[in-house]
């Protein structure tokens, strides 16, 4: 049966009201377009919409990955609990294998302890066969910070246990499971002569990371020694003349190492350690581990500088600036004397430490 | 007297513990450089300088081993070693109060046992 005409009327005003509509959405959209781009050069319109295609075709190829939003500040000191409930999806991803995609287009700023997490993460999704992709941020910086630290080159080089990445612009990234005291000797050299215009001894430096690197080989695992890997990154940093140091493990993380581990050398002493001490969190027991508090109670001695104590003396010392310890889910920023328990736990731990100008050397011998 | 240098005789980068921990290990200085120069020294009753200095840093594990290492493992006695070793730290005294500290851990433990 033939429509009426009134009702024909009315079907061809709505598609001219749509039309009219897509119309003005487009022109819209052209508009915004125009000021979006208004100033760019051809290189950088074109350059723009290369990535837009490539986001496409990542979308598209991805579809079967679990995508894991990083935050906008990827920083483990400025934005501790945002980087740590990122990295703990990437760490269920990782333990219930399921191939990830990690959304980096968001991101602002990425420091290079953050970038060195990443990495490791990258390195352990790898070891274990789980497919990691992911893309890279729109923020320029971010993502030239991203590109400078190696990271999507791949070009790390594998020998044994061993990475050593390729980064650009004094980044430097390694990861081992042994005490490497020629390699830490190899960084401090550079960036000594960076800070400095001319190499120094830094002997604060190399014991921070001999202790650090002697800890994971020895207590990062609750089932014994040279399980794990630790990874460091050294940035340097031209404009305020500092080198930056991150060092990671992931291990058991140091609270729970002393905590859960029986045959640790604080097991036996830990309900007096409790008793005396009497720890308000998890971010004061670090603040006691560090001061070696912990150690005086569990031995009745002084401790001068094993591990972390040791650490923390050659921040006393000035050998080393702007310590911060992160563990399980306690935080020490010691600069600030800032000690906290966090919401978000990181599975290991991520020691961060500056060398400056100001901090104590010794020559060449 | 006998002169031993860590960074000339031994390593600038000492190390870990163990070999197997990494290279230039406070096991390997002790059995290789440290114990032949102080047994020699004890028998020759003269005194055995050990020269901390000009090493790039030194771990604490490294010291603990190499030293006290001494008495756990090697049984040289306390007072022997107090009697000839001379530590000298012109870089950073703590190291040499450290070493004292690991001596006198090791010989009470050793007493303990």
């Amino acid at each position: 049966m033939k429509k009426p005409d009134k009702y024909k009327k009315q079907f061809l005003v709505n598609k001219a009201n749509k039309e009219l509509r897509n119309r003005i959405r487009s022109k819209a959209k052209r508009k915004a377009k125009r000021v979006r781009l208004n100033g760019l050069s051809r290189e950088s319109i074109k350059a723009l919409n290369q990535r837009k295609k490539e986001q496409e075709i990542l979308k598209k190829t991805f579809a079967s990955y679990k995508h894991i939003v990083a935050p906008q500040c990827l920083s483990m000191i400025e934005n501790t609990e945002g980087s740590l409930a990122f990295i703990s999806e990437l760490e269920k991803s990782l333990e219930q294998k399921k191939k990830v995609f990690v959304v980096l287009k968001n991101v602002e700023k990425i420091a290079s302890g953050a970038i060195v997490v990443l990495l490791s993460i990258m390195i352990q999704f790898k070891n274990r066969g789980v497919p990691f992709n992911g893309d890279k941020p729109k923020n320029a910086l971010a993502r030239q910070n991203l590109v400078n630290s190696g990271f999507f080159e791949k070009l790390y080089l594998h020998d044994g246990d061993a990475y050593s990445i390729k980064g650009r612009n004094a980044i430097f990234t390694h990861a081992d499971k042994v005490v490497d005291s020629k390699l830490s000797d190899e960084l401090i050299h550079k960036v000594s002569e960076l800070i400095w215009g001319q190499p120094y001894r830094c002997t604060g430096v190399q014991q921070v990371y001999i202790e650090l690197m002697q800890n994971t080989n020895n207590h990062a695992s609750l089932h014994g020694p040279n399980e794990h890997h630790w990874y460091t990154t050294v940035t340097y940093n031209k404009e305020k003349n500092k080198a930056s140091f991150s060092f990671i493990d992931y291990g058991v993380g140091i609270i729970q190492s002393i905590k859960k581990n029986e045959k640790g050398k604080f097991w036996n002493a830990l309900s007096r350690i409790m008793n005396i001490l009497k720890p308000q969190s998890d971010g004061d027991f670090l603040r006691l581990l560090l001061d070696g508090s912990i150690h005086k109670t569990a031995t009745g001695k002084y401790y001068r500088g094993k591990g972390l104590p040791g650490v923390f003396k050659a921040f006393k010392d000035n050998k080393i600036s702007n310590l911060v310890v992160i563990t399980n889910n306690a935080f020490a920023d010691c600069s600030k004397d800032s000690y906290k328990t966090l919401s978000n736990k990181f599975e290991g731990t991520y020691i961060y430490w500056e060398l400056n100008y100001n901090n104590k050397k010794l020559p060449l011998v | 007297m006998i002169t031993i240098s860590i960074a000339k005789d031994f390593s600038r980068i000492p190390g870990a513990r163990f070999p197997e921990e990494g290279d230039y290990s406070g096991q390997e200085f002790r059995n290789n450089v440290l114990l032949p120069k102080l047994k020699y020294a004890i028998s020759a009753h003269e005194k055995l300088k050990v020269i901390l200095d000009g090493t790039a840093g030194l771990g604490t594990s490294f010291l603990e081993e190499s030293f006290g290492g001494l008495i756990r493992i090697d049984n040289i006695s306390y007072s022997d070693i107090m009697n000839t070793i001379v530590l000298i730290s012109d870089e950073d005294e703590d190291y040499i109060e450290e070493i004292n500290q690991y001596l006198s851990e090791a010989y009470e433990q050793k007493n303990r046992n």
